[in-house]
């Protein structure tokens, strides 16, 4: 699976899934209202690949990602309002910036918090979380606690789409590398990774900013989508929400990530559960997952699928 | 004084986050995890004896009934969740006891929507001493508060099911060894902690006047910070400086959340609070790791 993405088949199954939407969208097929639900799907996409990208390949959950996103948020919508750039040029400066925020934040962040045993960096990024959330709800400048509305409306399916195709490329591009591969023996062993000569704490650092960034460019697709944003949906229950839906994708396995991100972004629209169920559905599940996952799990996740099954099928013969 | 009386003020809230610190700690020593369920547990508690005292049971009933149910989900939870998840690491359960406090209160806003609920149990009545007045409710959260201190360190440190607890909580391989059912104690630890949560709850029906399934989130994430700076991690294998750390711990929360609001930005304590539990974990890292097993 390592190299095999990013092989002219793997390319030819985003660009093909691209033109079935795409089809669908312009044909007056899918309407306006599921275009809205795809490209969501589509953001939390890259925000759940990005997480994997920072818990599976480094070994530790973190809940700050929801606060990234908020950061890439309101720093684009800043910026589009502000630049003297035309509209669409505006747009990109403001993805990109918006995502530089959230890594310059990641990156203050993330040297101390690399030396806190793992139980506690939870509880640490929630606190980075709520910390974020409070100072925008309490700055005036950035609209308070009821947000930024009248945004314009930036982002069309195709830009999503093209983002979101770029950000997966790149994320493999960075899995598959020397560097990639030399990350990924980090959370196996960390004291044999540096005794290899992996430089483990830079390497975590940059992992974890790049991940950021790609949560701040999400954001900032986000923010100009709905065209309306508010800091109480930035708290660490939707980061809660993203690291189950990489839990039950698998930790370190992007496709599963992406197929997860997709099913739990969508699923709550067709069947009409409405807003009360919709965490219990995917939290139950990460549950479900993590009661039932084999002990050793963090990088084998090809088999994890198999391995539940037989796991299931014991319990319940 | 102005500043006396204000803080004498907060004592309820204050008393409401450190039995809540202590709930946690208790838990986290016993068990090695820490339940974020309590948050929830609280709010059913107050629902349980609004609920209960709009019927007309009498207080100390409905407070002993909401107890039980209390206990009885906490424990229900305990079996068919965290012990399953234990062969996993800590990291592990705790996500899944934040994504089972979340389910909880999901549940319970299906079930019971979102509408906010009135208590009408607040007493009004006033002490004066000198210069200082205290409420009726700040003094029974001020003596209860003090005599769960003292009933918990004498318990913890002197009687024989303490010195039991105190031992499950440093070594729990040793214990099984030793012919201690160590599943009995931690369910009983379990029972205390819903039984404390239930008090800090029937003290929140004694102060406020409404409540909404959404109180307990930020409730217990102040808890939470107070049990972390009293010493939830650090001081492993003495739990008797640890229940007094909590309880200290969630008390100095309160106290300190009353004079933000009061003296500096109004809704910036959190932000203090939750900035001094980042400045705490990144400066006492070394600490957390823990010596022996786990």
């Amino acid at each position: 699976m390592t190299k095999r993405f990013l092989s002219y088949k793997g390319l030819l199954l985003l660009f093909g899934i691209y033109l079935v939407l795409l089809v669908g969208i312009k044909s007056e097929m899918i309407n306006f209202y599921w275009e809205g639900i795809f490209k969501l799907a589509l953001i939390n996409i890259i925000l759940v690949v990005s997480l994997n990208l920072a818990t599976g390949l480094l070994g530790q959950l973190n809940l700050a990602h929801s606060a990234f996103m908020a950061i890439g948020a309101y720093t684009c919508v800043f910026i589009t309002r502000n630049l003297f750039f035309p509209g669409f040029i505006n747009f990109l400066f403001g993805l990109f910036l918006g995502g530089m925020a959230a890594t310059i934040f990641a990156y203050l962040i993330s040297a101390p918090a690399m030396k806190i045993p793992g139980n506690y960096l939870i509880i640490a990024t929630i606190a980075a979380n709520e910390i974020i959330k409070d100072l925008i709800i309490n700055l005036n400048i950035l609209g308070g606690s009821s947000g930024i509305h009248g945004i314009n409306y930036y982002s069309n399916f195709s830009f999503v789409y093209l983002i979101m195709a770029l950000i997966i490329i790149f994320i493999y591009v960075i899995k598959d590398s020397k560097y990639g591969r030399a990350i990924m023996c980090i959370p196996q062993n960390e004291m044999l990774a540096k005794s290899c000569g992996i430089d483990t704490f830079h390497s975590k650092l940059f992992v974890f900013s790049i991940a950021a960034f790609f949560a701040g460019v999400a954001g900032g697709l986000y923010a100009h989508e709905m065209t309306v944003i508010e800091p109480n949906m930035f708290d660490f229950s939707y980061s809660l929400e993203l690291l189950a839906m990489v839990i039950i994708g698998g930790l370190g396995n992007i496709i599963g990530s992406i197929v997860s991100a997709f099913i739990f972004s969508v699923m709550p629209y067709v069947f009409n559960i409405g807003s009360e169920l919709k965490v219990v559905i995917h939290v139950i599940m990460m549950i479900i997952v993590i009661i039932f996952m084999k002990k050793s799990l963090i990088l084998d996740y090809k088999r994890f699928l198999v391995d539940a099954w037989n796991d299931m099928k014991k319990k319940v013969w | 004084m102005d500043i006396l009386n204000k803080l004498i003020d907060g004592f309820e809230m204050a008393s409401i986050y450190a039995l809540i610190s202590l709930a946690l700690t208790l838990g986290a020593n016993i068990n090695g995890m820490i339940n974020f369920i309590m948050g929830q547990l609280f709010v059913i508690s107050i629902y349980m004896i609004a609920f209960l005292c709009d019927l007309k049971i009498p207080i100390i009933i409905s407070v002993l009934i909401a107890i039980a149910v209390c206990v009885v989900i906490n424990l229900l939870i305990k079996k068919y969740v965290y012990d399953l998840v234990k062969k996993h690491s800590q990291m592990m359960s705790l996500i899944v006891s934040i994504g089972a406090s979340f389910v909880i209160q999901d549940i319970f806003v299906f079930i019971f929507r979102a509408n906010p609920k009135k208590l009408f149990y607040t007493v009004n009545g006033i002490y004066k001493l000198g210069i200082i007045e205290i409420n009726y409710t700040d003094l029974l959260c001020l003596l209860v508060f003090l005599f769960i201190m003292l009933a918990s360190y004498l318990f913890v440190k002197y009687t024989r099911l303490g010195k039991i607890i105190r031992a499950v909580s440093e070594d729990s391989e040793s214990t099984a060894l030793m012919g201690i059912d160590n599943d009995k104690i931690i369910c009983f630890v379990y029972g205390i902690c819903a039984g404390l949560v239930t008090i800090a709850g029937s003290f929140f029906c004694i102060t406020f006047s409404l409540v909404d399934p959404f109180s307990g989130n930020m409730i217990i994430l102040r808890s939470l910070i107070g049990a972390i700076i009293g010493g939830l991690g650090i001081v492993s294998g003495s739990l008797s400086k640890s229940v007094i750390g909590a309880l200290c711990g969630g008390f100095a929360v309160g106290l300190f959340e009353i004079l933000i609001k009061n003296y500096a930005v109004a809704g910036a304590s959190d932000i203090f609070l939750f900035c001094i539990l980042a400045v705490y974990l990144f400066v006492n890292n070394k600490k957390f790791l823990r010596r022996g097993k786990n």
